[in-house]
């Protein structure tokens, strides 16, 4: 039986990835953070989201 | 997971010494309060987990298993006190041992230490749930929706996901706070810009007419399309690029400021005060201001935990899980505190992006100063403007802001003293210079277009990316918070039917319709029950205690089942059923067999009819059952004893050991002596807390035989049963005989002084006392079936008999005439 952890943080990915907002890159490190094993940190989760570079000006 | 083979405990809580043999059975232990039962489910635990939930938890403050854990003998020598597991494990089809002493309790030891075997281990040690007390009882059933919703989240380890949730949240919070924060530059930089280009709209063909023009002045080409490489001032010579103002511009920058500072004083004044209030309102309440400070130090010492050592106070806990829910339980207390926090940093943010345009509006005059030779005024702004930034940083934190609320309470923009006059003195200096002639205005212009434009690009790139990084954090959590209320609802929808299903089965003869209804919502979990379809209440409402204690039982089996699955195959219920009634009892038997057949359960009850009906109900057996007939701080729990006590007896002398033979046989006396009083209906002293001594019990019991031998063979003859009369005569004078080689009377009347005398004796001195007492005790003993004797009926008993019928007196006389 897969824990509830491991359940939700797949849904969890899988519509992430779904909602492209984030690039291959993140999604990897997304990944990794949730199927690590460890505590997700803020700091972790900010240094993600931060990652992609942003837009430019027109 | 595991199930229980057998168990050595040694100097665990109140045991001093005891082995049990489980055979991976259901198993009970009973006996009356305080002889030793809930002793032995600590040492289970303890030996599976590391912890005594007894020891831990709520209202127990001042309490661990390192001091309270050993019997308080061995409070000293930590390493006396150990359990003994054999355990098998059927997912990996093995045994294995596993010793867990106090003085190391994280640190047992496992045979065979395979690695499958280490990690189930560790595994079920992650799960200290497998026990439940009545009181953990009433964390499910007897709380608040609040209190509810953590205590079955900390059972079903979703504390986890809920930091993961506030990770997420947190995240999301400081890059909405940094994209505020960007907005805020792109803000100043498109004002800078807007200023210098006079344009009313940041448009691209108004920025190009503006600058166009100026190059059609110096003969440059024009440019065409406003690109993200563009540069204004394109083909202008290095020489005419160099860093000069433009006169008009310092002016319209000079006015700017000028203009603006007679608000000064009214930026972000509401919000200020807002700040002020709040700060003010912690300091009036002591208590609110220290569960804030409490928040603001667990929530940094949550985010660095990282083992079982708490990084606030160093103490050690058993785990790391444990830590964990401490804290978090102290932050749930804390809600009001949450709320001011809150509102303080939305307050501090706004105030912090105001801050930030005042900054921009500084830069280009400072920049000013500095190239007009205006040393004293650029050093008033750079010192005003590096004050700003320090003000800036204090904003984001309520001890931050608190550090700062002098100064929001008056006028935070703090606009030092000579700002006014340096501002004019510059203002005049740019005034009384010469017009620029086109050529340098045309150049001048667009060096410093091509500057605020390249700020403006850059500003407008990080808030792009920090749009961006809010936005995909923003999303992250919403989808998180989304997956998780789904797998909750569904979770919970799976718990409350297992619940009402286990439920109905224990009551099916008063409840057969029982359905109960969870509402979770954020942070809380009500619970309503069917009450006998009148409606939905709370549990408590009106449904008895019993009935509760059932509900109690029931949604934790139901929260194993989720939790564990088919992995559900041992748990410790300590006396956890003691309010449901004797039909009821039955009846959860019967769930705990059918429903959970794979499932080891190990109970203890106070209540000897309730261990009678496990054992009707097939639940356990004889051999899968114990029983303590009483506790003495010195021997620990006294099992009622059983035919092998002599063998064991015999065995201790061979190994020299009197002191052990000498409790073993003083424990077998005594219980011996405390049932045969009750078979008998024998008459000692009586006593109202029931706790006869044995010198009260014993003679009392022996008086009573002699008696009753006595009364059955004047019943024989009154009858003329010779043979009745002699075999009852005989077993009088056994009796006396072996009273007098035992010397009951001399040493039964102080416990303490014999039972230490004993202790005392040399092995040859010793084996004579077993064996009188061993022919003393046969005396009470059917020859054939070894049962103890007893009478029947108890009140007014009219045969003295065995299990077996071998032995069989009347005591009836022949009625006279």
């Amino acid at each position: 039986m897969p824990t509830l952890q491991r359940l939700i943080a797949e849904k969890f990915l899988a519509r992430m990835k779904e909602g492209q907002l984030l690039d291959e890159q993140a999604l990897k490190q997304m990944s990794d953070l949730f199927g690590g094993g460890k505590k997700i940190k803020a700091d972790d989760l900010v240094k993600v989201f931060t990652s992609p570079p942003g837009g430019e000006v027109q | 997971m595991i199930r229980l083979e057998s168990a050595h405990i040694e100097e665990i809580r109140g045991i001093r010494k005891l082995d049990i043999d489980f055979s991976q059975k259901s198993f009970a232990i009973f006996g009356p309060n305080g002889s030793g039962k809930s002793g032995v489910i600590d040492a289970i635990e303890f030996g599976l987990t590391g912890l005594i939930a007894r020891l831990t938890g709520k209202g127990t403050k001042g309490l661990s298993v390192a001091d309270h854990g050993p019997h308080v003998d061995k409070t000293k020598f930590p390493d006396a006190a150990f359990v003994t597991l054999r355990v098998y494990l059927p997912t990996l089809g093995k045994s294995a041992t596993i010793t867990r002493t106090v003085s190391s309790p994280k640190k047992p030891k496992i045979e065979p230490a395979d690695a499958d075997i280490v990690q189930l281990f560790s595994e079920v040690a992650d799960h200290p749930e497998i026990a439940l007390s009545r009181r953990d009882i009433l964390r499910f059933i007897l709380v608040e929706p609040t209190a509810r919703s953590q205590e079955i989240q900390a059972i079903l380890k979703l504390n986890e996901i809920g930091e993961t949730r506030g990770a997420l949240n947190t995240a999301q919070n400081r890059l909405q706070t940094a994209h505020r924060n960007a907005e805020a530059q792109v803000q100043a930089a498109r004002s800078a810009l807007q200023r210098h280009l006079q344009v009313q709209a940041l448009k691209a063909a108004e920025l190009l007419e503006a600058a166009n023009a100026r190059r059609k002045l110096l003969g440059l080409p024009e440019i065409a399309e406003l690109k993200p490489d563009t540069k204004l001032d394109d083909g202008l010579a290095a020489g005419a690029k160099r860093a000069e103002m433009n006169k008009q511009t310092a002016l319209k920058d000079l006015k700017a400021i000028a203009d603006a500072s007679p608000g000064f004083s009214q930026l972000a004044k509401a919000e200020a005060a807002s700040i002020v209030g709040n700060l003010s309102k912690l300091e009036a309440d002591p208590a609110l201001l220290a569960a804030l400070q409490r928040r603001d130090f667990i929530e940094k010492g949550l985010d660095l935990v990282d083992g079982p050592d708490c990084p606030l106070c160093d103490t050690t806990w058993a785990d790391e899980q444990h830590l964990r829910e401490h804290l978090q339980a102290k932050l749930a207390k804390s809600e009001e505190a949450r709320k001011v926090q809150q509102a303080l940093l939305k307050d501090g943010a706004t105030v912090s992006a105001v801050a930030i345009k005042l900054i921009g509006f500084l830069a280009p005059i400072e920049q000013l100063a500095k190239t007009q030779g205006a040393a004293e005024f650029a050093q008033l702004l750079t010192g005003w403007r590096a004050d700003l930034d320090a003000f800036k940083a204090k904003l984001p934190t309520v001890a931050g802001l608190a550090g700062v609320k002098g100064r929001l309470d008056t006028s935070w923009v703090a606009v030092p003293q000579g700002f006014s006059a340096g501002l004019t003195s510059l203002t005049e200096k740019i005034n009384a210079l010469p017009d620029q002639t086109a050529t340098v205005n045309a150049q001048t212009f667009l060096t410093t277009a091509q500057l605020r434009l390249a700020d403006y690009r850059t500003a407008v790139k990080n808030q792009k990316a920090a749009a961006a990084a809010f936005t995909a954090a923003k999303l992250a959590y919403e989808t998180y918070c989304g997956v998780l209320e789904e797998e909750l609802n569904i979770l919970y929808d799976e718990v409350q039917k297992d619940f009402s299903t286990y439920y109905r089965e224990v009551n099916q003869d008063d409840e057969d319709a029982f359905t109960a209804k969870f509402t979770p919502s954020e942070g809380s979990l009500g619970l309503d029950v069917n009450f006998y379809d009148r409606g939905l209440f709370p549990p408590a409402a009106y449904h008895s205690e019993g009935h509760q204690d059932g509900m109690g039982v029931c949604l934790y089996l139901a929260l194993m089942k989720r939790l564990f699955g088919d992995r559900f195959t041992f748990a410790l219920l300590d006396d956890v059923v003691m309010s449901v009634d004797s039909g009821h009892r039955y009846q959860f038997c019967r769930l705990l067999k059918t429903q959970f057949p794979d499932t080891q359960f190990v109970i203890t009850t106070h209540d000897r009819l309730w261990a009678e009906q496990m054992k009707s109900a097939g639940l356990i057996t004889s051999k899968t059952s114990l029983c303590f007939h009483s506790w003495t701080i010195d021997t620990g729990p006294l099992v009622e004893s059983s035919a092998e006590i002599w063998g064991e007896i015999g065995a201790a002398l061979v190994k020299g050991k009197v002191e052990v033979a000498a409790a073993a046989l003083r424990h077998h006396v005594e219980y011996v002596s405390r049932h045969l009083a009750d078979q008998f209906g024998a008459a000692p002293r009586f006593r109202a807390d029931g706790n006869y001594e044995l010198g009260e019990l014993l003679p009392s019991v022996l008086k009573r035989l002699k008696d009753l031998y006595g009364q059955a063979a004047n019943a024989a003859q009154s009858w003329g049963n010779e043979a009745a009369k002699t075999a009852a005569t005989e077993r009088k004078a056994v009796l006396s005989a072996s009273n007098g080689a035992a010397n009951v009377e001399q040493w039964a009347v102080n416990k303490a002084v014999h039972y230490n005398e004993w202790a005392n004796f040399g092995r040859k001195d010793f084996e004579p006392v077993a064996a009188a007492f061993k022919e003393l005790l046969e005396c009470f003993q059917c020859p054939t079936c070894q049962s103890w004797l007893y009478v029947t009926p108890h009140v007014a008993p009219e045969t003295l008999r065995c299990a077996c019928n071998a032995l069989q007196f009347n005591l009836n006389a022949k009625p006279k005439g």
